[in-house]
C-alpha cells in the first residue's frame, strides 16, 4: 500500500516490547508484528474477526476484566500482557472449556500433530481433567460431506469454517445450528459441500473437525517434510507446501502457503488434489516407441539417437513448447534447437482461455490450466524469438516439407486443450511426445517420452499476475522420467551415455534469466520464496 | 621395534603352575558335576527349557477385542516409538463408522527388531505387547516379516510349553 498521508502510528508495549502499529490493528496483531505469540483458534489472517473461542485473552492496563486481543482495537501507549498470571490462568481455563466435551480421540484423529488443542494443551492446559467420560455430550462423528469428513464432536466451534464459507466462497454451506454446550456444526440441508475450496477447510480448521477425505488415515503428519513450491494447475500460480515422507519419497498432500499478494491462504481443489497422476496408472514410466499401431518399451538412447538424426536436417523439424514448462526448460529447449537450425517453435496452450477477458473465478482460479503462459512470452521475448499458435502450425504444415514434430513437456491427464495441435499434423508428420502420462489423444505419437512432473522439478515459472515464483522438486523423478533440460542434453548428444549436467535450472536463471526479467544479479537460493513481482511486460 | 627389556620371572616362564592351576578347576567342577548332578547350571534346550519372567522380551502380541476384532487404531505411535523402524502400518477406513481406524496391514519385520518394548509403552490402546516367544529362527529372510494375522495368533501362545527344568 502506498498512501500518500503518513498514517500516524501509535505505541504498545506488549510484554515489555514496544512496537509501533498503525492504529486500525488489534492486539493481537500488535503482538504478531511484535514476535509475540498469543494462543488463538477462531482467529484468521484472511478471514473476519469473530472473537469467539476466547484463547487469546490478555491483559490491558486500566482494564478492569482481561481482554480478547483478537478484537481489542490498539491505543496509543497501551501496555498488554500476554502472558501474566492472571492472562495464563483465563488462557488455561478457555482450553479447559474448550476440552470438555472434546472427544480426545487423537489416535484415530488426523489432525494429530498439528492440531491446535494438542498444542495448546502442552503449552497452556497441563491441567488434570475435571470432567467425567459420561458427562460428554455426543455428536454425529465422521460424517460425509463430500470431499471432507465432518466430525462434529472434535469441533471447538471457532467459526473459522463458516466464515470461510461465507466471506471466500460465498456459498454457505456450513452453519453451526442449537445453542450451548448443544451447539453443532452441520452443513446446510444435511447436504454436500458445493464449492471448488474445500480442502482449505481441513486446512484452517484448528482441531480435527474437518478433514480431508483425500488424505485420511494415509499418513501421520509428523513423518511429513514440507517443501515449499508452486501450484502448477493454473496460471494463478499458488504459493504451496508439498508434503513427502522422507523415507517412502512419495508425496502425500499439498497444502498452500500463505502469500497475501497471490492466494493469501487459499488454494483451489484442483491444486490441492490433482497430483494423483504422478502415480497414476497412465503415467509414462520409460520410453516407448509406437509403430504400426504396437508399443514397445524403448530406451532414451534409441529416442536421443533418432531425434539426432532427424536434426541433420532442420528445416523440416516444428518444436512444440507447453507453457507447462518451467521458464528455465524454455530456454534450455529453444536455445538449444535453434543452435542445431531448428527455426519453427509452436506455443501449446489453452488457445480458447488465453484471450479470455476475465479468465478469474472470482477467488482464485484461472481458467488457463497451464501455470507458465507469461514467461512463456517473457522468455521468447527475451530470445528475439518468434513462436507460431495452432493457426501458425497449420500454416507451416501446409507449406508441405514439414516431416517432424516434437511437442515437450506436456503434464497431467487432463490436457484436451492440447489435442488442436496434434490434430493439426497431417498423417505423414512423425510425432514425439514428451508428456507425462499416456492419453488417448497422444495415439498417433510415433515416440511416447515419460516428462518429469512439476513435483520433480525445479525452476521458475511467471504467473498471470506477472510473478516471477520457484518452483521445487519434492520427489525424486518416478522411474526413466526427464526433464526438459535432460532432454535437451540428450538430443544434442544424440546418445544417452553422459548423465546430464546437475542443477541446470541455477545455472540458466543466474546467467540468463534473473539480469534481464528482474533487472538486478539474483542468488537461486535467496530468491524470495513469496516471489518476486515483475514489471509490465512491454 | 626394540624389544622390551622385561622378561617375565621363571615361575611364569615355566607355565606349569599355570596350567595345573587351571586344570584343578577343570577338575574340581567335573566331580562337583559328576557327585551332585542337580546343581548343574545347564539345561538340557530344547527338551528342557528355562522358565522365563512374563515380562520378558519376545515376539510381540496383536490383542484383540472382546468380539475378536483387532484393538489396534493405527495411530502409529508403535510405529513413531520404534527405533529400530521394524513397525510397517498401513491404516484404513473401518468399514463400522464407530470404530472408523483400523490397520488394514501390520507388519513387523523381526530382523529388525531390537526387542527394545518402545512399541508396547508408546501404545495409548494396550493393542501391542510384547509376548515372551522367543523360537523366531527360520530358513528364508522373508518368513521374519510378521503380518497382521500371525502377530494377532501370537496372542494364543501360553506359557505351557516351556517347562520347568
Amino acid at each position: 500500500m502506498s498512501t500518500d498521508v503518513a498514517v500516524k502510528k501509535v505505541s504498545v508495549t506488549i510484554d515489555d516490547k514496544k512496537v509501533e502499529v498503525t492504529p486500525d490493528k488489534t492486539v493481537f496483531q500488535a503482538a504478531v508484528e511484535a514476535g509475540i505469540f498469543v494462543p488463538h483458534y477462531c482467529y484468521h489472517p484472511d478471514l473476519s474477526i469473530a472473537g469467539v473461542c476466547r484463547m487469546c485473552l490478555v491483559e490491558v492496563d486500566n482494564a478492569p476484566k482481561l481482554q480478547i486481543s483478537c478484537n481489542t482495537p490498539v491505543r496509543d501507549g497501551m501496555v498488554v500482557r500476554t502472558s501474566s498470571d492472571k492472562a495464563r490462568q483465563a488462557q488455561k481455563g478457555s482450553l479447559e472449556l474448550h476440552l470438555i466435551n472434546h472427544p480426545v480421540d487423537c489416535p484415530i484423529c488426523d489432525k494429530a500433530g498439528e492440531c491446535k488443542l494438542q498444542d495448546f494443551y502442552r503449552e497452556f492446559g497441563l491441567y488434570k481433567s475435571r470432567v467425567e467420560l459420561e458427562d460428554k455430550v455426543h455428536k454425529p462423528k465422521a460424517k460425509d460431506i463430500g470431499t471432507i469428513v465432518l466430525d462434529a464432536e472434535r469441533c471447538i466451534l471457532c467459526t473459522r469454517c463458516t466464515r470461510f464459507t461465507h466471506e471466500v466462497t460465498h456459498t454457505d454451506e456450513l452453519v453451526i445450528v442449537n445453542r450451548g454446550n448443544r451447539s453443532e456444526l452441520k452443513t446446510y440441508d444435511d447436504g454436500p459441500l458445493r464449492n471448488d475450496y474445500t480442502g482449505n477447510l481441513a486446512d484452517i480448521c484448528p482441531v480435527g473437525a474437518l478433514t480431508a477425505r483425500d488424505f485420511r488415515f494415509q499418513q501421520r503428519v509428523w513423518f511429513l517434510e514440507k517443501k515449499n513450491s508452486v501450484c502448477t494447475m493454473c496460471a494463478r500460480g499458488c504459493n504451496t507446501t508439498v508434503s513427502v515422507n522422507p523415507k517412502t519419497k512419495k508425496l502425500y498432500r499439498v497444502e498452500p502457503r500463505r502469500n497475501p499478494e497471490v492466494n493469501k491462504s487459499w488454494i483451489c481443489d484442483t491444486g490441492r488434489w490433482r497430483y494423483h497422476y504422478v502415480y497414476g496408472e497412465s503415467r509414462l514410466r520409460t520410453p516407448e516407441k509406437i509403430s504400426d499401431g504396437r508399443v514397445l518399451e524403448s530406451t532414451w538412447h534409441q529416442a536421443f539417437g533418432e531425434m539426432k538424426r532427424a536434426l541433420e536436417d532442420p528445416s523440416g523439424i516444428v518444436i512444440g513448447l507447453s507453457t507447462q514448462l518451467t521458464n528455465e526448460e524454455i530456454l534450455e529447449l529453444v536455445l538449444s534447437f535453434k543452435e542445431s537450425g531448428v527455426k519453427h517453435f509452436v506455443r501449446i496452450v489453452d488457445e480458447q482461455v488465453i484471450e479470455e477477458r476475465s479468465p478469474w473465478d472470482g477467488v482464485l482460479k484461472h481458467r488457463d490450466h497451464t501455470p507458465n503462459a507469461e514467461g512463456f512470452a517473457r522468455m521468447f521475448s527475451m530470445m528475439n524469438t518468434k513462436f507460431l499458435d495452432c493457426a501458425g502450425l497449420a500454416a507451416l504444415v501446409g507449406e508441405g516439407n514439414l516431416r517432424h514434430a516434437w511437442f515437450f513437456g506436456l503434464e497431467g491427464e487432463d490436457v484436451s486443450w492440447a489435442s488442436r495441435f496434434v490434430e493439426a499434423l497431417p498423417e505423414g508428420v512423425s510425432l514425439t511426445l514428451h508428456a507425462t502420462s499416456r492419453l488417448p489423444i497422444w495415439e498417433r505419437a510415433q515416440w511416447l517420452l515419460p516428462a518429469a512432473s512439476a513435483f520433480e522439478k525445479s525452476g521458475t515459472m511467471v504467473n498471470a499476475l506477472g510473478r516471477l515464483q520457484r518452483l521445487q522438486a519434492a520427489i525424486p523423478r518416478v522411474s526413466l522420467a526427464r526433464d526438459g533440460h535432460a532432454v535437451a542434453f540428450g538430443v544434442q548428444r544424440g546418445a544417452d551415455r553422459d548423465a546430464a549436467p546437475e542443477a541446470r535450472h541455477v545455472d540458466l536463471f543466474e546467467k540468463l534469466i534473473a539480469a534481464p526479467l528482474l533487472g538486478r544479479e539474483q542468488v537461486w537460493k535467496k530468491l524470495d520464496p513469496m516471489g518476486v513481482a515483475l514489471k509490465e511486460r512491454s | 621395534m626394540k624389544r622390551s627389556k622385561y622378561r617375565l620371572p621363571l615361575s611364569q616362564r615355566i607355565y606349569l603352575i599355570a596350567i595345573l592351576k587351571g586344570m584343578g578347576i577343570t577338575a574340581r567342577h567335573f566331580f562337583t558335576n559328576l557327585l551332585r548332578p542337580g546343581r548343574m547350571p545347564n539345561v538340557g534346550y530344547p527338551e528342557k527349557r528355562r522358565n522365563y519372567s512374563p515380562r520378558f522380551r519376545g515376539l510381540q502380541i496383536l490383542t484383540v477385542k472382546p468380539n475378536g476384532e483387532i484393538r489396534c487404531t493405527a495411530c502409529m505411535l508403535c510405529a513413531t516409538a520404534c527405533p529400530a523402524d521394524c513397525i510397517h502400518i498401513t491404516a484404513a477406513e473401518h468399514p463400522n463408522p464407530e470404530v472408523e481406524k483400523f490397520p488394514k496391514e501390520f507388519n513387523i519385520d523381526m530382523l529388525r527388531c531390537v526387542f527394545c518394548g518402545m512399541c508396547e509403552e508408546a501404545c495409548p490402546v494396550d493393542a501391542i505387547r510384547m509376548g515372551t516367544r522367543y523360537e523366531l529362527a527360520n530358513f528364508e529372510r522373508n518368513q521374519f516379516i510378521y503380518t497382521k494375522d500371525d502377530l494377532m495368533r501370537a496372542g494364543n501362545y501360553t506359557q505351557s510349553r516351556v517347562t520347568r527344568p
